[in-house]
């Protein structure tokens, strides 16, 4: 699976606004709504259940990333959507870092293996120092969309 | 205690085990790196505890199956690494030749572990039996999903 089967690319915020956990999320939630990928009536609901799931255990895993993720019945294909932070947000994460990268991903109810394997695409490239920096110091949505494909066409090292 | 616990190499359940059990294996026999010793006294006045020496870092391989239905995913995911930072020895996880740092939460991800998905826990260290028996018994109970 490739990143760029599921990011949305029109959903990608370059420069979040957002320093707070709660407010990044509403405000990628509300970036990939506006793409119509997801219906506007879940939009309350997954950022309940988005910030539910926060609260069990941070998905702030360090290295300044963090990967919120929800399941939905009424979700009927895989999207993510990525916000760049200059400034950081505050995401309660493991290492207590601040987190410049944020992959919100939004997964059918039914398709557990496809969640899998999308977190895996997700976290084969966030491991990456190289891919960890370059996101970082993308400012631009194109930017970030050249980086995914790059990625995709493994062209990113180490 | 996992019934299918096994020291690599061995066919008999190893000697962790408690007061007044017998363990296999004669005194002192070399199990893999373990020895065992009085494992054969069984008289709790005498040896109240068999004891389980060993005697260099200890390497120890079992293998699991993903039993949840959601597979290995975020929580239980975090749930094996905690547990996998609790012991000093070096924990490796692998599926096929994909082989990830058992401790890291972010490697463990990337196995993308489905239900069914048959993984090999390599332990390497001084508490290397107990990790991998705490380890198995997690993945064994689901991760108590």
């Amino acid at each position: 699976m490739k990143l760029s089967d599921f990011v949305s690319k029109d959903a990608i915020i370059a420069e979040l606004a957002a320093t707070s956990r709660d407010d990044a999320i509403n405000e990628l939630v509300d970036a990939i709504i506006a793409t119509d990928v997801v219906a506007r009536s879940l939009r309350d609901q997954l950022i309940k259940q988005i910030l539910a799931r926060e609260k069990k255990g941070s998905t702030g895993f360090g290295k300044g990333v963090a990967v919120p993720h929800v399941k939905h019945e009424k979700i009927k294909h895989m999207s993510a959507c990525i916000g760049v932070s200059q400034q950081g947000v505050d995401f309660n994460a493991l290492d207590k870092e601040p987190v410049y990268s944020v992959v919100l991903l939004l997964s059918p109810q039914d398709k557990p293996d496809e969640h899998l394997q999308a977190m895996e695409t997700i976290f084969s490239a966030l491991q990456k120092d190289t891919f960890r920096k370059f996101l970082r110091q993308s400012t631009t949505r194109d930017a970030v969309w050249d980086l995914i494909e790059e990625m995709d066409a493994q062209q990113i090292q180490g | 205690m996992p019934s299918k616990f096994r020291a690599e190499g061995q066919k008999s359940w190893p000697p962790y085990v408690s007061c007044g059990l017998k363990a296999p294996g004669a005194p002192g026999q070399r199990i893999g790196d373990i020895t065992t010793l009085n494992a054969s006294m069984t008289n709790r006045r005498t040896m109240p505890r068999i004891r389980v020496v060993q005697t260099k870092p200890t390497q120890v391989k079992i293998n699991v199956t993903i039993l949840n239905e959601l597979g290995l995913h975020a929580r239980p995911a975090m749930a094996f690494v905690d547990l996998a930072h609790q012991f000093e020895s070096d924990i490796r996880v692998s599926k096929g030749a994909h082989q990830v740092d058992g401790k890291s939460i972010m490697h463990m991800i990337t196995l993308a572990a489905t239900q069914g998905t048959e993984l090999v826990i390599e332990a390497d260290g001084p508490d290397a039996l107990e990790a991998t028996a705490r380890l198995q018994s997690l993945v064994d109970n689901q991760f108590e999903e």
